[in-house]
Parts: structure tokens; sequence; C-alpha cells
């Protein structure tokens, strides 16, 4: 469903057309070089010294109090974008992804600031709509089928009576 | 799909939740400044761990504090 909410109307031709990936030299991307930070010590000191910044620190939080983004959303971002400065690897991005997030997180609790950490599932009232949804078009269907149903069911069974009954797997068929 | 299924925050946050200790992490004394706090445990921690244990016992000791914090906030 989200897909389908997802999907323009018209072609998209705006799209990265092939081997537009392949028109710099190998290397000349930052994330093709080797990364600045190897370790994961490194990586967190990095984040932490950045996040503990007042105004990174402002920015965040007015994010955050809107409601738009959640603390997961906002660490992915982060390490994302550190990847893709040629800071760490993938790797260590991952690993360092949940010390961002709790830093972030303890950055909120101390401004008294609520937010959505974003570790709970998919909105429920969402899904349940799209639940309700098809229940009342599976509805809709079966009551348009109805009759069709009723006069398919009295063939076969009409069908079915003069079929002989097989005895057995391995019965004969006379 | 939402981006919130693509992101694999929320699928490591809880691995590092979960994880056994392997060894006990020092409690972050956060009243120097959470930042200093952090960098000084990340000098004690033992440097000849494996990189994922490093950072769950970077996370541990942060979400320790965190969650003092909060307790002591609301108590």
């Amino acid at each position: 469903m989200a897909e389908q909410l997802n999907k323009p109307d018209g072609p998209l031709f705006d799209a990265p057309i092939p081997g537009m990936s392949l028109t710099h030299e190998l290397g000349a991307r930052p994330w093709q070089s080797p990364a600045r930070f190897t370790t994961v010590d490194d990586t967190v000191n990095y984040y932490i010294q950045k996040l503990n910044n007042d105004s990174v620190a402002e920015q965040l939080l007015t994010i955050l109090e809107a409601g738009e983004f959640s603390v997961a959303d906002l660490a992915h971002v982060i390490q994302l974008n550190g990847i893709m400065e040629g800071l760490h690897s993938i790797d260590v991005g991952i690993l360092v992804t949940p010390i961002i997030m709790e830093f972030i997180m303890f950055i909120a609790d101390a401004a008294e600031i609520e937010y959505d950490a974003g570790l709970e599932d998919a909105d429920p009232a969402l899904s349940n709509a799209a639940v309700n949804r098809a229940l009342t078009r599976f509805r809709k269907e079966a009551a348009k089928s109805k009759d069709t149903d009723e006069d398919i069911v009295e063939e076969q069974s009409e069908v079915q009576e003069e079929e002989e009954p097989l005895k057995g797997l391995m019965s004969r068929r006379n | 799909m939402s981006i919130r299924n693509l992101n694999p925050a929320k699928g490591v946050y809880n691995t590092y939740l979960n994880a056994p200790q392997e060894q006990e992490t020092k409690s972050l004394d956060t009243s120097g400044g959470l930042m200093r706090s952090v960098q000084k445990s990340m000098q004690s921690t033992e440097k000849n761990l494996d990189p994922k244990q490093r950072a769950i016992g970077l996370f541990k000791s942060l979400h320790e504090a965190r969650m003092r914090h909060k307790n002591g906030r609301t108590a």
C-alpha cells in the first residue's frame, strides 16, 4: 500500500542514468578512499564532540520537538552522512548508531523534551486502517459474488452426484 | 516501504540492549559533563576488546547513565 502511495503518476525522468555512478575516477569520492576513523572509539569520540556542540544540540532538539523524525532516523542519517563524507566505514557506522541514539536521547532527556525513539513497531492505527479497508472490500466482493457462487455450488453438487466415488488410492476404476 | 523499515538502527539498538555483558562496565560519572565522562570511559575500558564489544560496553554505560538521570529526575 505504501509503495502505491509513493509511486508517482507519470514516468520518472530525473532518475539516475545507467553508469552515472562511474562518471568519476575511482577514489575521487570520499567514501572510496580510506576512512578517517577506523575504530569505534575514534568514531564515537568524533560524534560526541560534534553532537555536544550547543548549536548542533539545539538543532537536534528542534527537530525532535517537531515530532517529524524519530531518534533512530536521526542517528541513522547522521551516521550515513559520516559514511558519505568518508569519516568511517559502513560497519563502524552501524556499530556506532545505538551510541549516537543514546547520546541524542540523553540530550533530549536533559532538555526535558518528549521525543519518538523510533524503537516501537510501525503505527498500529495505520495497519488497522489497512485491515479494515481490506475487510470492507472483501465483504463488498463477497456480497457481489454471493448469487453467482450459489449457482456454481448447485452445478457442482449435481456433477458430484453423477460421479461414482472411488474407494481408495489403488482401487480399480470400473 | 517506509524509511523506518530500511533503518537498521532499531535492530542494532535492541541487540545492544539485550546483549550479555562480557566485562563489567564502569558506570559513567556525568557530574563533570557528559562528553568528558564518555571520553573518560573510553580511555578506561580495555583496548583489546573486539569492536562490537567495545561498542556494546560504551552503549551500556551511556544507557545506564541516561536511565539513572531519567529516574533521578522523576523520583
